[in-house]
């Protein structure tokens, strides 16, 4: 038997391995392909709402949140190129020029 | 019998998920990583295909798998970065992954505490007579979500000019 | 109404064209644009004046509500009535001229634009200040030229003479204006209300009258104290005793300026003020006695000066100053329709004397002192016949223009028995006529007193002279053709009903006594003239150099302008700038301000050099620590 919990469990564990992703990996592209694992877990969570409420709302937002990620993504990825460009490297800890 | 399937269904395509999930954050190589990404990415369309939503699962394996993806191998067969792998501090590793862990587990009491663990049986959306999902998800879409859509394919446009800005040699 | 407000309109557009775009587009043609501008004023006010005079046409209205504070509103009104026509005549005319006359004077300046948008801000603020129909946009007006004085007075600030005596006027104004200011907030406490319609209003007054109040020990009534504040701005404005040293230190400036603001309009506002407010000022008796001794010392004080400068300019300025001085005694009379046209008379010829020095300035390459000039009259005509036409006014022979509005002034204060003053104005008359008479020998009579200089000496261009014809042709008109015959000619007509107080009383005077006053007051200027006469054609130099032996304390105390300004050096200037140093700067500046100043600085830099090490300036920090936030605020929840 399938509750939404399953579905909402199976969500809170992806999103939790996305956290751990941004964390833990130095390369830019490595978390943002994270960033993009934990927005698939949110994708979960309204697609079993919306069938747990028996609405097409949920549905909808997918939609945008695709929408948005499919912005964040393009506009990222030209900064890191930007970024490679310009420092010749795209780990996390060592782009620290804002620095105290 | 059916419910049977979906059991299995669920099962297979939750581990899948989860499992992929977590080779693509520990694979040294961001190729692999992408790959795995991939994989994570069908096993969710596989449960969109679950919870009845079939158009949703199809533009997941269209939008994410077919385009976001492959900017992701395009940037990371571009660049070609030399080192990859976690942080160097294997100290912060732990405290990223506990971190998480710590956070999974407020979620989870959260989800307790408001007592949707308790909940029924999910089944299928009853739609009205003669809707499919895709209709029933366009009359919704394009009714009531009309600005909110109009106002997400300029920021889609707004995204391909700031990247194509963002990105071209100066 | 529209064409009030055009009025305003053309000098505001003029202004905004030209400093907006006057640097770097308009340029040369900056006067094309402020003439225009101050044209449509012009025409305006002569279709205002022509509507007020032949139909009783007058206006009283609101543009929009500026100010609502409470039950306090006040409105950017306009007020068109007797008062305010002549007034615009007054500006828009001598405006006009001075424009035309400043194509030619300032032809060559580097800040040529500038100088017409100055202008263009001076005659809208003057516009301002006599069409309000309250006493915020007198105020607002009153201090607009004040601002503008200041800008063209200091117009070359690179001259440090000019610098400090734009400073100096502003600052002598400020203390008139701190006294405007009280008035203005007495008016509120009383009449609750700005507006003249409230303020003038008979029966208002009435119930004020007798209102009295305690300051320093003794009793004034409201209505005094309310007046002398108004007056304090007004001895600031028009350059009255004791704070008239301003002036003549302002003829620093461009000599149009001097014509246009320091002789004929913005001095004048004081004047204007004190009529405008005749309903309040002469039920303040108080006050008015004040005013009649300001008046009267000025008027003094003013003449004895001029008697001994050897600046052209200065001898203006210091005629200017008495001439002020006659204007306010008159009001203070009550004799404000004579001050007023005074007013009028005076802007003609004192603009035209102005405007006249500037022509000599031009053909001495700026040279003004009076002992290096002389027989000028063969190389510049016009300058020298219209210059001639102003001295005559000024001195007041009839049937010029100057004659018509003094004898008046004189006539009035005799016939309200303030005698005393009548022969200080009297005396001041004969002092006016021979220090005038004594510039015009010296400058364009006798022999050349520097070759070199008269060789070189001119004509100046059209642009320049148009001007001094036309003011001369006024100088020499208006006094009989509004002022005919005395005391009930057009002007009293035209004036009375505004500026005749209800309850006031006319000095009614026997024939034979007018009569008389008129004659002495002409034989007088006869007799200035003729000694001037004597003393700077007739027996030159002998008679002045022999003079100022036998007098030489008198002499010296008159060059010295009274030593009024080493006077207020000494008791103002000197202590305040030793107080500021050794107390507010030594002590109190360095070493509290700047410490707590410091302080500021240094306490953050400190707490910055501890704090700069949580900024990592990597990303894995910044999103570790928010995701520890995220679990701490969930924990938070959860606890609650």
């Amino acid at each position: 038997m399938l509750t939404l919990a399953h579905y909402l469990v199976l969500s809170a564990i992806i999103f939790s391995i996305g956290i751990a992703g941004v964390l833990i990996r130095r390369n830019l592209i490595v978390m943002f392909m994270s960033l993009e694992l934990m927005l698939n877990a949110v994708n979960i969570n309204l697609a079993a709402f919306s069938n747990y409420l028996q609405q097409m709302t949920g549905q909808i937002f997918i939609v945008f949140v695709m929408a948005v990620a499919a912005a964040e993504a393009a506009v990222g990825l030209a900064l890191i190129i930007s970024l490679f460009r310009n420092k010749q490297t795209i780990n996390a800890d060592e782009i620290n020029t804002m620095r105290g | 019998m059916n419910e049977i399937f979906m059991n299995i269904g669920f099962w297979v395509l939750g581990i899948t998920a989860v499992v992929s999930s977590l080779f693509m954050v520990t694979r040294e190589n961001p190729v692999h990583s992408a790959l795995w990404m991939l994989l994570t990415f069908f096993a969710v369309a596989g449960i969109f295909i679950q919870l009845d939503a079939e158009y949703i699962a199809a533009i997941q394996v269209m939008v994410y798998a077919g385009a976001i993806l492959v900017l992701y191998m395009f940037v990371v067969m571009l660049l070609n970065p030399k080192s990859t792998g976690f942080i160097k501090m294997p100290f912060k590793v732990v405290l990223g992954g506990v971190v998480a862990v710590v956070l999974f587990v407020q979620i989870l009491m959260t989800l307790m505490g408001t007592g949707v663990i308790k909940s029924t049986q999910l089944g299928n959306i009853n739609y009205p007579e003669g809707f499919t999902n895709v209709k029933a998800f366009g009359t919704v879409m394009f009714t009531q979500y009309i600005v909110p859509f109009e106002v997400a394919s300029v920021l889609l446009l707004v995204a391909m000019i700031g990247a194509i800005v963002i990105a071209k040699k100066d | 109404m529209i064409f009030a407000v055009l009025t305003l309109l053309g000098p505001l557009v003029a202004f905004l064209i030209n400093g907006l775009l006057g640097r770097r587009y308009i340029k040369n043609a900056a006067p094309v644009v402020a003439i225009a501008g101050v044209s449509v004023s012009f025409v305006c006010a002569l279709i205002l004046f022509y509507l007020v005079s032949t139909q009783g046409f007058s206006v009283d209205g609101t543009l929009y509500t500026w100010v609502i504070a409470g039950s306090l509103q006040v409105p950017f009104g306009i007020l068109v009535d007797p008062l305010t026509s002549i007034m615009l005549i007054v500006v828009t005319t001598i405006s006009l001229m001075v424009h035309i006359y400043s194509i030619g004077y300032m032809h060559g300046d580097k800040g040529f634009w500038r100088f017409f948008t100055y202008l263009s801000v001076f005659t809208l603020s003057m516009l301002i200040l006599v069409l309000g129909n309250n006493f915020l946009m007198l105020f607002v007006g009153w201090e607009l030229v004040g601002l503008s004085s200041y800008l063209l007075i200091g117009f070359w600030f690179f001259k440090k003479s000019a610098a400090d005596a734009c400073k100096k006027a502003f600052v002598m104004n400020r203390i008139g204006d701190f006294g405007f200011y009280i008035g203005l907030l007495l008016v509120i406490f009383t009449f609750r209300s700005l507006n003249y319609s409230d303020a003038f209003n008979a029966e208002a007054i009435h119930h004020v009258k007798e209102t009295t109040y305690t300051v320093f020990g003794m009793n004034f009534s409201l209505l005094d104290l309310m007046t002398f504040g108004l007056f304090c701005g007004a001895m600031g404005k028009s350059a009255q005793f004791p704070l008239h040293t301003w002036l003549p230190d302002a003829m620093e400036g461009p000599t149009p300026v001097s014509a246009l603001i320091h002789a004929a309009t913005m001095v004048t506002a004081g004047v204007y003020m004190v009529a405008r407010c005749n309903a309040l000022f002469s039920e303040a008796h108080m006050t008015s006695q004040f005013v009649i001794f300001a008046g009267a010392t000025t008027a003094f004080l003013g003449a004895s000066i001029g008697l001994t400068q050897y600046d052209l300019k200065r001898i203006l300025a210091y005629s200017t100053v008495s001439q002020l001085g006659y204007m306010i005694m008159a009001t203070g009379v009550g004799a404000y329709v004579a001050a007023i046209f005074h007013l009028f008379t005076h802007a003609m010829f004192k603009g035209l004397l102005f405007l006249c020095s500037g022509s000599v300035m031009h053909a001495m390459h700026d040279n003004l002192d009076v002992r290096v000039m002389g027989g000028l009259k063969k190389k510049m005509p016009i300058t020298h016949w219209t210059y001639l036409i102003g001295c005559i006014a000024i001195a007041g022979i009839p049937p010029l223009a100057g004659f018509w509005s003094k004898d008046e002034i004189l006539a009035m204060t005799y016939g309200s028995g303030h005698t005393f003053a009548w022969l200080v104005g009297t005396g001041v008359a004969g002092m006016t006529a021979f220090y005038m008479f004594r510039s015009y020998f010296l400058v364009f009579q006798g022999t050349p007193r520097d070759q070199h200089l008269h060789d070189h000496a001119h004509e100046s261009p059209i642009a320049m002279t148009f001007p001094l014809v036309f003011l001369a042709i006024c100088s020499v008109l208006v006094g009989i053709v509004f002022g005919y015959p005395l005391e009930d000619g057009f002007i009293h007509h035209f004036l009375g009903p505004v500026l005749t107080p209800a309850h006031a009383h006319a000095h009614e005077m026997a024939h034979s006594t007018a009569t008389a006053l008129m004659a002495l007051s002409i034989a007088i200027a006869v007799a200035g003239i003729s000694v001037a006469y004597l003393f700077y054609v007739k027996m030159y130099p002998v008679l002045p150099e022999k003079t100022v032996k036998t007098f030489k304390p008198v002499h010296k105390l008159l060059l010295n302008k009274w030593y009024f300004d080493e006077l207020y050096d000494f008791l103002f200037v000197h202590p305040i700038v030793m107080l500021s140093s050794v107390v507010f700067w030594r002590a109190i500046d360095v070493n509290v301000i700047d410490f707590t100043v410091n302080a500021f600085g240094r306490v953050p830099m400190w707490i910055g050099s501890v704090a700069r090490h949580i900024q990592t300036g990597r990303i894995q920090t910044y999103i570790f620590t928010m995701v520890v936030g995220v679990i701490v605020l969930v924990a938070f929840f959860y606890t609650v």
